[in-house]
């Protein structure tokens, strides 16, 4: 056979592609099913789950012996999963499933309790006959390894086991009297399960058995007799059996992963290709490659690796059918044995399956074994393993898809939980629990077993739902917006009020001083004389957004934190802003207060006294609002008195009691200014007054998991209805929170309590918020976690888990667009039919200049906010992008960079304002800016053209002069002449 | 003759210059950059290159144990920065290993991982060819490598090198490194959970964290 591979080619995979992206198609989670007929199955090792070595005249095997000698602690392997007994669990398990085909091994003293083919153990013989009928019927593939690790005891005593070159022929009888007896039923043959494992721990670690260590030229002779042994096999079927059989035969190989530390250093490169090829490549290179080891290998090992002799290579060469490969927890531990050279193991499964793709010619094939472990204690809610699944299986997906990787199979490994070798019970591998204490050995289905059924069912990972087929766009009035947080007040206009003169640094001690008795004359101060805001209206006109949202300081506009003192050149400043961008067609949208981690942003005094544990805060707030109602209020028509209340938690968290008193004590300045608003600006201003929640979807981790469900509930109670249901609803908590904390109380986990409103506070909260606005940013999933503790986030038993499939920034926000759509829909379901304002959504994206995934979380948000307003009829009013400027050091949220350098995400906003929220290229701007503008177009023009009207002005003039003065010149020279 | 009698008649003149000369002497060590110096600050990298009689190159190289040799070819160990202590004296730093180039009481080289002002400043001359000499600043002695190969070390004082060296531009530094393209950490893979998905609380909020 034709090998077009060559040994070294993989070291490609780890040369990084210059023009990689996070969004690119190639990269992200693939919807998208397997080929047709793709070869589904789950395996098991006979040693792993049979148990009953006893039983029935089985002989012993080398790992009985060693799990009595050397793993003391492991109770007996009789207590397996008992698969010799419960043949009919089994199948209904793979019924289950729904597989294609069953991976299982022989096992070999079962059938020859001496390992020598002579008169096969007819209970043995028996038990594999009705096995492989039973897959037949049930029209089952079956896939048949020979030797999973169980080598007979007698052959390991009589002849040192596999350092034995008289294995290879004990082997080839075997596998012999299997193919004769088992052919007819077996198309798919595996000789030898992970040879690799077999002679590194089985010689050299000691950690399998037969348990010999430190003899690296025993480790080297026994890789080379298992070799052999495969080819010969391979031969013999190949002679004798496939011409009537039709079957195929190959070796299982497994290998781990690896990384360069650095990926442009080429002698970590060649470490990463020197660790693969002295795993994968000691069996592959002579098998799937040019018969012989990899040079590499050869310069290490020198003498300690055996010789093929030219016939031998040519008799190993292409010795297997399909490659077989293993890529599973057993290839990564222990980690002090692998040969890392000091690189980086990685779970990458795709880039494996290119580097193999590239090293042996890309052969077909079969994923004989895949999977990760789960804990002991993890009984069928296998959260993890579902998404390692998830993970292994998309890649796998992404490989044949984009890489075009021949793979025709996939093994999840494994079908039972069961013995796990070095490791004995203290980890399970199955898709189906057991209890290993009971008598009846029940096979439950873990939540693996569901989601790989699913997945089996739909052949791989299909899209659901189609993104494209919503008509229409937001209405020509949606406001679209960009988000600020504060805004400092920066410069102020003292240099126009103040008249009197000074000089700097007279006496050196850098200091102005005043000089006396000179007045100069000043003007009154103007808006255009703030530097900063003359630069904020410059970026808000690049963003051609509608709205503004930005945020005051409290501390700068009441130093005090009561009307005694008032910062008027605070509030001018404010003023101004707003008045430049409505200037602009940019209406503000004014959010009073905005703490984050860095700055409380309280005034000190308040700070001092106790902050928002202190009921009088509330009073200090309303003050404050209506100091800025009533300066400000002609020209804001949109106000949001807190930016997210309930993620004040974070910082009043020393006890759970301390943030449920803060968070009561701000509902009630909310709602207290919200009533001075209705009271004594509504009439007049005719504006609207609500508060922002953080309000990120969650989903259950685990869908198959009824506790993970309830999680996923209780965490939206906790979070959002925390705040909407005394507001929206009920002017009370949720009950489902109250009563989760009662629960929590009488289990003494917690001695958290929610306070109570007054009668009067009750109808002072409820309903004093005239539209919702949530700030949205990604959507968690969220596992139900018993917790202890008197604390907010103890109290509400969660946990969350990242998705790794997904894409994600680097501040871990996960870009999952759909749960905005969902968040919506449960505002709508619970609060009712309310104006909805998005008011921060956004995404960090390290790029500084071409924000690509800034630019596809836009896209996909906007659009799933689309479908929001247009399929579930969410009142959608407004979209606030988050956030205008980022800050040096910070997560980079912004379109602009912090020396305010736009971002191209820039223009793509634009682009999508102009089409209502609609992505595509070929739609006409709808809302003409002449709709906005229709007062007086001409104006516009003469004002945004002022300079070059003016100048055109001077040069016209000008030339007409000139050619005035040349005419009359001319004129005057005629007459002179006659 | 007239108008250079007048400079010195008014001392007052002089006032501004002096303290702008004084101030920059006392300046020490001068900020690695500053608005003022508009090509690319005080901090230079540099090879040293140098060549003797034999016609063998070297570049000055700073080794991880502290030794100091010269290699023929260019490495990320004889990459160096100098940077300005006071006019005309600068301190000589090895960028890969951070080791300052310093100077023992016999002349000899070594690569020092504290600033000894002493021994590690360096007085620069610069030679008409474009070359340059340096000198210690406390001793007074040139700065010169080792000659030669290990089998002329044998002699009792080391066989001095050439002394004059010619200072090449470096590589321009890299650019920072940007926060979140660091390649994620390697996975725990003895753990059942090997990329870390579980993890107890994650509530932040992007709004709290500017």
């Amino acid at each position: 056979r034709a090998v077009t591979g060559f040994s070294g080619d993989g070291r490609a995979i780890w040369s990084k592609n210059p023009n990689y992206s996070p969004v690119n198609e190639s990269q992200l989670f693939l919807y998208d099913t397997f080929p047709k007929n793709f070869f589904w199955g789950v395996g098991t090792g006979a040693f792993q789950v049979e148990g009953n070595w006893k039983a029935d005249g089985r002989g012993p095997s080398i790992w009985d012996h060693f799990t009595q000698t050397h793993l003391k602690n492991v109770s007996s392997v009789n207590s397996s999963s008992d698969s010799y007994i419960f043949l009919e669990k089994d199948l209904s398990a793979l019924d289950f499933i729904g597989v294609s085909f069953y991976q299982f091994s022989i096992s070999w003293p079962r059938l020859f309790p001496d390992g020598i083919a002579a008169v096969a153990n007819a209970k043995g013989l028996q038990y594999y006959n009705s096995l492989l009928d039973a897959l037949v019927l049930r029209n089952i593939e079956p896939i048949v390894t020979l030797y999973h690790w169980d080598l007979p005891l007698a052959l390991q005593e009589k002849y040192g086991g596999w350092k034995n070159e008289v294995l290879i022929d004990i082997f080839n009888d075997y596998a012999t009297y299997c193919f004769q007896t088992f052919g007819d039923r077996v198309k798919y043959w595996i000789t030898i399960h992970n040879p690799y494992l077999v002679a590194w721990h089985g010689y050299g670690t000691g950690m399998h058995a037969p348990g010999e260590k430190g003899n690296l030229a025993a480790v080297y002779a026994v890789g080379h007799n298992l070799i052999k042994a495969h080819s010969k096999v391979w031969h013999n079927y190949n002679i004798n059996f496939r011409p009537h059989q039709k079957g195929w035969l190959s070796i299982t190989l497994g290998s781990h992963w690896i990384e360069p530390n650095r990926p442009e250093n080429t002698m970590d490169v060649l470490k990463c290709q020197q660790s693969m090829v002295s795993v994968l490549g000691w069996f592959a290179n002579p098998i799937h490659g040019e018969g012989d080891y990899p040079e590499l290998m050869k310069k290490q090992l020198l003498s300690i690796l055996p010789l093929f002799s030219e016939a031998e290579k040519e008799e190993v060469r292409g010795t297997a059918d399909f490659f077989a490969f293993s890529f599973g927890p057993n290839n990564f531990k222990p980690q002090s044995t692998m040969a890392k050279m000091g690189q980086n193991v990685s779970l990458h499964l795709r880039d494996v399956l290119n580097w193999i793709k590239l090293e042996y010619g890309d052969p077909r094939i079969f994923i004989t074994e895949n999977g990760w472990f789960t804990d002991s204690h993890v009984k069928t809610e296998d959260t993890t393993a579902i998404y390692m699944m998830k993970n292994f299986l998309n890649q796998v997906l992404q490989a044949i898809r984009f890489d075009e990787i021949r793979v025709f199979g996939y093994t999840a490994w494994s079908l039972l939980d069961g013995f796990e070798w070095q490791d004995g019970y203290t980890t399970r591998r199955g898709l189906f629990y057991v209890d290993f204490n009971s008598k009846q050995k029940e096979r439950k289905p873990k939540s693996s077993a569901h989601y790989y059924k699913q997945i089996i069912r739909e052949n791989g990972f299909p899209l659901k739902e189609s993104t494209s087929d919503v008509r229409g766009e937001f209405p020509c009035d949606f406001s679209w917006g960009v988000t600020e947080s504060v805004l400092k007040v920066s410069g102020y206009l003292t240099q126009f009020t103040d008249p009197h003169l000074y000089v700097w640094n007279v006496t050196g001690n850098r200091l102005l001083h005043q000089v006396g008795g000179v007045k100069l004359k000043t003007r009154p101060g103007q808006c255009t004389d703030f530097v900063s805001i003359k630069r904020q209206v410059k970026m808000l006109a690049r963003m051609k957004v509608t709205y503004y949202r930005f945020a005051l300081d409290w501390p700068s506009v009441l130093p005090t934190g009561n009307l005694s003192t008032v910062n008027r050149q605070a509030l001018q400043y404010y003023r101004c802003v707003v008045s430049e961008g409505l200037k602009l067609n940019i209406s503000p949208m004014v959010t009073l207060y905005y703490p984050t981690h860095t700055q409380l942003g309280l005034p000190t005094p308040l700070l001092q006294s106790g902050g928002w544990l202190n009921p009088s805060t509330a009073k200090a707030f309303q003050d404050y609002a209506g100091l800025c109602f009533q300066e400000l209020g002609d020209l804001v028509k949109l106000w949001i008195t807190i930016n997210e209340p309930n993620r004040l938690s974070d910082i009043y968290n020393r006890t759970g009691n301390d943030t449920y008193r803060a968070a009561h004590n701000l509902l009630i300045a909310h709602a207290l200014a919200w009533h001075l608003y209705d009271r004594q600006y509504r009439q007049a201003q005719r504006g609207s007054v609500s508060l922002s929640l953080h309000s990120d979807w969650a989903e259950p981790a685990n869908p198959y998991a009824e506790s993970h469900w309830q999680a996923a509930e209780r965490f939206l109670q906790f979070e959002i209805a925390w705040f909407a249901e005394p507001l929206f609803k009920t002017g009370d908590y949720p009950l489902a929170m109250r009563e989760y904390i009662a629960f929590k109380n009488r289990q003494g986990l917690s001695r958290s309590t929610l306070p109570q409103f007054t009668e009067e506070e009750r109808r002072l909260v409820k309903g004093a918020a005239d539209f919702y606005a949530l700030n949205h940013f990604t959507t968690r999933f969220v596992m139900h976690a018993r917790q202890n503790g008197s604390h907010y986030d103890t109290d509400r038993d969660v946990q969350f888990l990242q998705d790794i499939t997904c894409l994600s920034s680097p501040t871990r926000l996960a870009v999952l667009p759909w749960g905005q759509r969902k968040v919506l829909s449960w505002i709508r379901r619970n609060y009712g039919d309310l104006d909805v304002y998005i008011t921060a959504n956004g995404i960090d994206d390290p790029a500084l200049e071409n924000d690509e995934l800034r630019k596809y979380y836009l896209e996909k948000y906007i659009q799933e906010a689309r479908k929001a307003y247009l399929v579930d009829k969410v009142k959608i009013k407004g979209y606030y992008a988050f956030k205008l400027t980022e800050e040096k050091f910070k997560p980079r949220f912004g379109f602009f960079t912090s020396d305010l350098k736009a971002k191209s995400s820039i223009q793509f906003y634009n682009k999508l304002i102009s089409n209502g929220g609609f992505p595509s290229e070929n739609n006409s701007p709808r809302c003409s800016q002449t709709q906005r503008n229709t007062e007086c177009t001409v104006c516009l023009f003469l004002v945004q053209k002022k300079p070059l009207i003016f100048f055109g002005c001077c040069f016209f003039s000008t030339l007409v002069l000139l050619l005035s003065i040349t005419f009359f010149h001319k004129r005057k020279r005629r007459k002179f002449w006659k | 003759m007239g108008r250079v009698r007048a400079w010195f008649q008014y001392p007052g003149l002089w006032v501004p210059v002096l303290a702008v000369l004084l101030g920059a002497g006392q300046a020490l060590p001068i900020h690695d950059s500053s608005p003022l110096l508009q090509f690319g600050g005080q901090v230079r990298q540099w090879y040293l290159y140098t060549e003797d009689a034999q016609e063998t190159e070297a570049h000055l190289e700073i080794r991880a144990d502290g030794s100091v040799v010269g290699s023929a070819r260019r490495s990320p160990e004889s990459l160096l920065e100098l940077k300005a202590l006071k006019p005309g004296v600068i301190q000589i730093l090895g960028v890969e290993t951070s080791r300052f180039l310093c100077q023992g009481p016999d002349g000899r080289l070594y690569g020092s991982l504290r600033f000894d002002p002493e021994a590690c400043s360096f007085r620069e001359l610069l030679l008409e060819d474009g070359y340059s000499v340096y000198r210690s600043e406390a001793r007074g002695l040139p700065l010169r490598l080792p000659s030669g190969s290990p089998t002329t070390t044998t002699r009792d004082l080391p066989p001095w090198g050439p002394s004059r060296f010619l200072p090449l531009p470096g590589l321009p530094p890299a650019p920072p490194e940007r926060p979140g393209a660091l390649a994620p950490a390697p996975p725990d893979v003895s753990s059942s959970d090997p990329l870390s998905m579980v993890r107890p609380s994650q509530g932040h909020s992007p709004s709290y964290m500017s």
